[in-house]
């Protein structure tokens, strides 16, 4: 996650210049320190009352076999609280299908874990943000990918735009620290700039935007990924945007996530468009924010209880915590996958094995690798960095490192 | 909802799971190194060599649902045993995360 508002437009007058330790940060804020812990994404539910294209749970309506029980979830909790977890991400599916969310979420609270949701907003009541709020809920990402029309042919369902925006409204009310999940592709992209005004108006002021990995269904429309140019477009239209937003004073939160290339153009950003001094500290910063999160700052434990890589890598299960606790699963570098990923520089190939970034991307997604080339540590396709910039040398023609 | 209905179709890609075992050396045990999700049995295969075939690791796959797991985490006693107890906030302050 890469906090673009932070680093464009965080300096304040202190010559410390930016800061990261925001108590309010959900997923792998930037901190100064290396963050020691995963922060676990818990998928608590494969049941959805929506059916979202780029799903990468797969969710659907019928109850899966094998969902944890309440007594199984508590024990679960335990289990990441003695592992010291920071944050515990309820997701699914649609986690406000479970009934027992609320109990839940007061349990991983009690048990000192922050609590986060990302939910569809759809089923969420004045009655039920007010219940999640008194319960402990840090932090609710609603997830809107476009315009009223645009969306709900997204989410499969006609009215999902206006339900999720009452949803976002009910949290809000309540005082309940609300923001938008956006998933960037070819088809959406166009909507970005529109949604984000529209929900600044309505009070949100915390926007996330997802690159498209490709797990789930993700994996069925990695052909409505956004090619280079327009990814690059995409991204420098957000971070325009965003120092626009503040410039006319309004504060508002702009986060990046899933595509560690924008913290290498976010550098270039700095360096053409600020000046050379803060793009350093730029720099300096995401050096310790390390990049890909993937097996390491980032976990993901589904439905049934089985723990994987990140949220999009459902393919591949690490163990199950059924079997074995969290922490004896995501400690056991025996697993020569675990642990190659955790030293994933001395694997890269292609592009990212030169490039001058890898510092702050460390390859990107290998999950978008694997599935585009068959190949875990090959280049990552989303990456829109030209030769220059990835530091190839001036004479290298577009692709010839890849 | 008819059968044409989206929402019906069959989760994700039809997907079954294969428990993934490799060793690096004859001398060695067979390890267990997670599971793979694959509608078919030569794309597990595929997924598994992709992820632990380099060198000469021998793999052996199976299918998940055909184990006889004993034994194990048994989370619903531990959730069991902390239900009704005020051993949660004890816990938080146990292990230094602060509650914001
Ligand atoms: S070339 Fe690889 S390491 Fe460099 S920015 Fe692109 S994805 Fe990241």
């Amino acid at each position: 996650m890469i906090s673009i508002s932070k680093l464009l437009c965080g300096q304040g007058a202190e010559g410390d210049g930016l800061r990261y330790d925001d108590p309010d940060a959900d997923i792998d804020q930037i901190r100064e320190e290396k963050q020691k812990r995963p922060v676990v994404v818990w998928n608590t539910t494969r049941r959805c009352n929506l059916y979202c294209e780029h799903c990468y749970a797969g969710a659907d309506l019928d109850p899966a076999q094998g969902e944890l029980s309440t007594a199984e979830a508590k024990g679960l909790i335990d289990d990441l609280a003695a592992y010291d977890v920071p944050v515990l991400l309820f997701s699914g599916g649609e986690p406000l299908v479970r009934e027992d969310l609320v109990e839940l979420v007061d349990y991983a609270t009690d048990a000192g874990i922050r609590a986060v949701l990302s939910t569809n907003g759809t089923l969420i009541t004045e009655e039920k943000a007010r219940a999640l709020r008194d319960a402990g809920l840090s932090y609710a990402g609603v997830s809107v990918d476009g315009l009223e029309e645009r969306n709900d042919r997204f989410r499969g369902k006609d009215g999902a735009f206006d339900a999720a925006v009452r949803g976002i409204e009910n949290c809000l009310s309540v005082g309940l620290k609300t923001g938008l999940r956006y998933t960037i592709t070819e088809h959406n992209a166009a909507d970005m700039e529109d949604v984000v005004d529209l929900l600044y108006d309505v009070g949100v002021d915390r926007f996330c935007f997802y690159h498209l990995d490709y797990g789930g269904r993700g994996g069925d429309i990695a052909d409505a990924d956004l090619d280079d140019e327009a990814q690059r477009r995409a991204v420098r239209r957000l971070f325009d945007m965003t120092r626009e937003y503040h410039a006319e004073g309004e504060e508002i939160e702009t986060l990046l996530v899933g595509n560690y290339a924008d913290s290498a153009y976010v550098v270039e950003y700095a360096r053409d468009e600020l000046d050379a001094e803060h793009a350093e500290r730029i720099h300096r910063y995401l050096r310790v924010n390390g990049g890909d999160p993937t097996g390491e700052r980032v976990a993901d434990v589904d439905y049934r209880g089985d723990v994987h890589l990140t949220q999009f890598w459902q393919g591949y299960s690490l163990g199950n915590v059924r079997d074995r606790p969290f922490g004896d699963i995501w400690d056991d570098e025996s697993n020569p996958l675990l642990a190659k990923l955790r030293e994933r520089e001395e694997h890269l190939t292609g592009k990212c094995a030169s490039c001058q970034y890898q510092d702050v991307c460390r390859g990107s997604s290998r999950l978008r690798s694997l599935a585009a080339t068959g190949e875990l540590f090959g280049p990552d396709p989303q990456c829109y960095l030209t030769p220059e910039e990835r530091g190839a040398g001036a004479d290298a023609s577009p692709g010839a490192a890849d | 909802m008819d059968d044409d209905d989206p929402r019906r179709r069959p989760r994700i890609d039809g997907s079954r799971q294969w428990e993934v075992f490799s060793r690096d050396a004859s001398a060695e045990p067979m390890r267990h190194v997670g599971s793979v999700s694959a509608p078919a049995e030569d794309l597990a295969t595929e997924q598994a060599r992709t992820l632990f075939g380099d060198g000469d690791a021998d793999l052996w796959l199976a299918p998940a649902d055909e184990f006889l797991r004993l034994g194990g985490n048994d989370l619903a006693a531990k959730g069991d045993a902390a239900d009704g107890e005020t051993a949660g906030a004890a816990r938080g302050a146990e292990n230094g995360v602060s509650v914001e």
